[in-house]
């Protein structure tokens, strides 16, 4: 598995390395933390970072995300993907998302579109297709609202799912989790924004039930407090 | 020092006088700057002494400091200053310039709107090689033409840091234009940042320099809010479009500090003159992104002159300067000093300078203005209840170009917008210049009718900051616009995006298509406003290989520039 992996992901990078050098073509290099906070009731902290390097049409784009968690297991993801910018708003995504989903560690193909919808709405779905047939499907939604120049508030939604039963994550078909947030953040500076927030999230199906069994409420709703900041 | 001013017969300053003055302020420029200026554009400045007849110039471009107010950084200048020295020669003189490269990188100087050979134009690239680290390039030419020109880097982002200049050419003949005195007043754009990393913030958020954006506090404020804020449909059907109704300038004075002659507006730059002269301004507008809107509170302006070529006067209380123009109006000195006013289109900010009789005295600055909105107009959307600006026929528009993720907006009806002075200027209470108020004095030399059309769209993408020409960055195009030799051309330029942009074509002029026929204003860059339609004559006169650009620097560096390449052959 591993070595496949790696396989891939010299296959997905390949395009990346033909970037031309002209004037109008130069790569830039983007790295954004978009949450990067502390969950209160959890007493969990959370990352979601991405960046990306390349020019206008072709991209090697990073996303990283997970949990260090200390009550129960930590989730930790990383995708490696080859992004090209397809339409005006969107780019396809390719590339391989390694995860490490509490009990064992993941490895899935990503098939994603990331792009700016109508409505400013900020929109990335993905599937993964791991390599037992296991398919899953995330979405996620964000979209600023600018209430004064500095305070924006960002509600967010991801929907996380599965097209399959899988008896290797021991999961059920349809949706596994949904997440809602809402957060005001302060631009103290274009590149630099704290945050407050809260959270609000519901495990599904399979994983409900494991909750419940380890004595966990299946939903929970927190406080949260971060930071945003890109460069 | 022999100094030499260029003064008409009805002057009513002895010259005697006025070469003592001169002498002052030479003798004061030496110590007051803080900022290494030259002379031409000295803090207290009593008008251009001038050598005469001079043909040879020598340019250092080398590494300048510039300080503005608490602020120092290293520009880059032109024998040791921001902006360069004046360029002034005689139409018909034959005309040499020895460009050193003091700097560790490339660099270039290109003779904006000056007609020669196209090996002399200084486009790296382009028309010549660049000019190597550590070496000199002559450039050699015929003044074929009089005016006020400028000049400036054509090298990286070199213009943003400095590197720009005026030039005037004195015609060979009686200059139609009477006035007593006169000064450059160049306008620029001066950021502390580097520019590379200007264009990296706008490549990763568009919206990055935007210091107004509509928000929720000020829909509830309303009719008390600082700024107009539009009512909820609206911005949901600019939300729908992804596109911004304040996105004006793509950087304005959250990070600019804005130049009159090298001056910031605490600086505040100064003509002296005596009350009653008539006094010849020459706006140069060096900037590297930036329209101004230029007035003088309470005085008239007559604009005598657009991009060099003098045009039927035209009495106006304030005028647009895209980025690259230039505009020649006279004044009639007055009894008190009042503000000569550049507002930044966007209004984020402003630079001021003085007309006045005696030094050391300043105006009221006027407070900058509402900052304009864009409008559904500049969208160019097919709305059935839209009417066109001012009852102007909108035309559908067809799209055989490339449309890829470059490009975001598409004019679905564009039209003619000649008869509008500007974004943010159709509303005020005095009189605009517009372009069709631009008549060109002498009847054009070539006549003849278009034997060729060619259409040409400006498009671009705010969002991924790509900008190009028919949907193609400058990297992308495989073959050069080719105008064949000696034709006689219609250019059509449709804008499909939502901004202004100036298009340079360099070494011809273009006429510009305003119903004056004959006398169709002569440009060398013309501004096109959003899903405007705008249509040039072009006379393919002058063989070689032309740059020809959006003039917003970054959006050439973004890829909104093409070559044109003029030969004789067919047309493929």
């Amino acid at each position: 598995m591993i070595r496949r992996s790696i396989a891939l992901t010299a296959l997905i990078l390949a395009p990346c390395a033909v970037l031309a050098d002209m004037d109008d073509a130069i790569s830039h290099a983007w790295t954004q933390a978009d949450r990067l906070e502390y969950v209160a009731d959890d007493e969990a902290g959370v990352w979601d970072v991405q960046g990306y390097y390349g020019g206008d049409y072709h991209k090697f784009w990073w996303k990283t995300e997970g949990d260090v968690n200390a009550g129960h297991d930590d989730e930790a993801e990383l995708q490696l993907l080859y992004s090209r910018a397809v339409t005006a708003y969107f780019d396809w995504q390719l590339g391989l998302r390694i995860a490490d989903d509490g009990p064992m560690n993941t490895a899935a193909i990503v098939i994603g579109l990331k792009g700016l919808a109508p409505y400013l709405v900020e929109l990335d779905v993905a599937t993964f297709i791991a390599d037992d047939g296991d398919v899953r499907l995330r979405a996620e939604l964000e979209r600023d609202f600018i209430l004064t120049q500095r305070f924006i508030l960002q509600p967010r939604l991801q929907v996380d799912a599965a097209l399959n039963r899988s008896t290797q994550l021991g999961s059920d078909a349809g949706m596994s989790e949904l997440a809602l947030g809402l957060r005001l953040r302060y631009e103290w500076h274009r590149k630099f924004a704290p945050y407050l927030g809260v959270s609000w999230a519901r495990v599904h199906g399979a994983g409900a039930r494991e909750f419940q069994t380890r004595g966990l409420r299946d939903s929970s709703a927190t406080a949260i407090l971060g930071v945003r900041f890109w460069f | 020092m022999e100094v030499d001013v260029i003064m008409q017969s009805n002057s009513k300053v002895s010259r005697r006088r006025f070469l003592c003055r001169a002498g002052q302020f030479a003798a004061l420029s030496g110590i007051a700057p803080v900022l290494p200026v030259p002379a031409w554009a000295a803090g207290s400045d009593a008008g251009l002494p001038v050598k005469a007849g001079r043909t040879h110039f020598k340019l250092h471009i080398g590494p300048a400091p510039i300080a503005l107010g608490a602020m120092r950084a290293d520009a880059i200048g032109i024998n040791g200053s921001v902006p360069g020295p004046l360029l002034r020669f005689r139409e018909g003189d034959r005309v040499s310039l020895d460009v050193t490269n003091h700097l560790s990188e490339d660099t270039s100087l290109h003779w904006h709107g000056l007609l020669l050979p196209f090996d002399m134009d200084g486009v790296p690239g382009v028309s010549f090689a660049g000019i190597r680290a550590g070496t000199t390039f002559r450039y050699t030419f015929d003044a074929r033409q009089s005016g006020t020109y400028w000049y400036h880097s054509h090298s990286g982002l070199q213009e943003q840091l400095g590197v720009y200049g005026p030039i005037i050419i004195d015609p060979a003949n009686d200059d139609p234009i009477r006035f007593d005195r006169e000064f450059v007043v160049l306008l620029s754009d001066w950021t502390f940042e580097d520019p590379y990393r200007v264009l990296a913030n706008l490549k990763k958020m568009d919206m990055y320099y935007q210091p107004r954006q509509q928000t929720l506090a000020g829909l509830m404020r309303g009719r008390n809010a600082a700024q107009r804020q539009l009512p909820l449909n609206a911005r949901a059907a600019w939300a729908r479009m992804r596109m911004s109704p304040t996105d004006i300038a793509d950087v304005t004075a959250k990070t600019y500090t804005y130049l009159m002659n090298g001056r910031d507006a605490a600086a505040n730059w100064t003509a002296i003159c005596v009350p009653g002269e008539r006094v010849r301004l020459r706006f140069i507008n060096g900037s590297a992104t930036t329209f101004f809107n230029v007035r003088i509170p309470d005085m008239d302006m007559q604009v005598v002159q657009a991009d060099g070529q003098n045009v039927r006067p035209v009495r106006v209380h304030e005028f647009q300067i895209g980025v690259a123009e230039t505009y020649d109006v006279l004044v009639d000195a007055p009894r008190s000093p009042h503000t000569i006013m550049a507002e930044a289109m966007d209004r984020s900010g402003y630079v001021r300078g003085t007309i006045t009789p005696e030094a050391g005295t300043s105006a009221e600055v006027p407070s900058l203005r509402e900052a304009p909105l864009l409008t559904m107009a500049d969208m160019g959307m097919d709305h059935g209840s839209m009417s066109g600006h001012r009852g102007h026929a909108m035309a559908p528009v067809r799209h055989d170009h490339a449309k890829g993720p470059g490009v975001a907006n598409l004019t679905e009806m564009a039209q003619s917008r000649l008869d509008h002075p500007g974004l943010g200027l159709d509303d005020v209470d005095h009189k605009v210049l517009c372009y069709a108020d631009l008549r060109s004095l002498e009847r054009n030399a070539d006549t003849r009718r278009p034997e060729r059309g060619l259409e040409l769209h400006l498009t671009g993408n705010m969002h991924r900051y790509m900008w190009s020409f028919d949907g193609l960055k400058f990297s992308e195009v495989t073959a050069p616009l080719r105008f064949r030799y000696g034709e006689r051309l219609r250019l059509i330029l449709v804008n499909d995006t939502m901004m202004s942009h100036p298009i340079h074509l360099h070494g011809m002029f273009v006429e510009l298509v305003n119903g004056n026929g004959e006398h169709n204003p002569r440009k060398h860059t013309v501004v096109v406003k959003p899903a405007e339609r705008l249509t040039v004559h072009i006379t393919a006169d002058e063989p070689g290989d032309w740059a020809f650009h959006c003039h917003l620097l970054y959006h050439m560096q973004a890829g909104m520039m093409q070559t044109v390449r003029v030969a004789d052959g067919a047309m493929t």
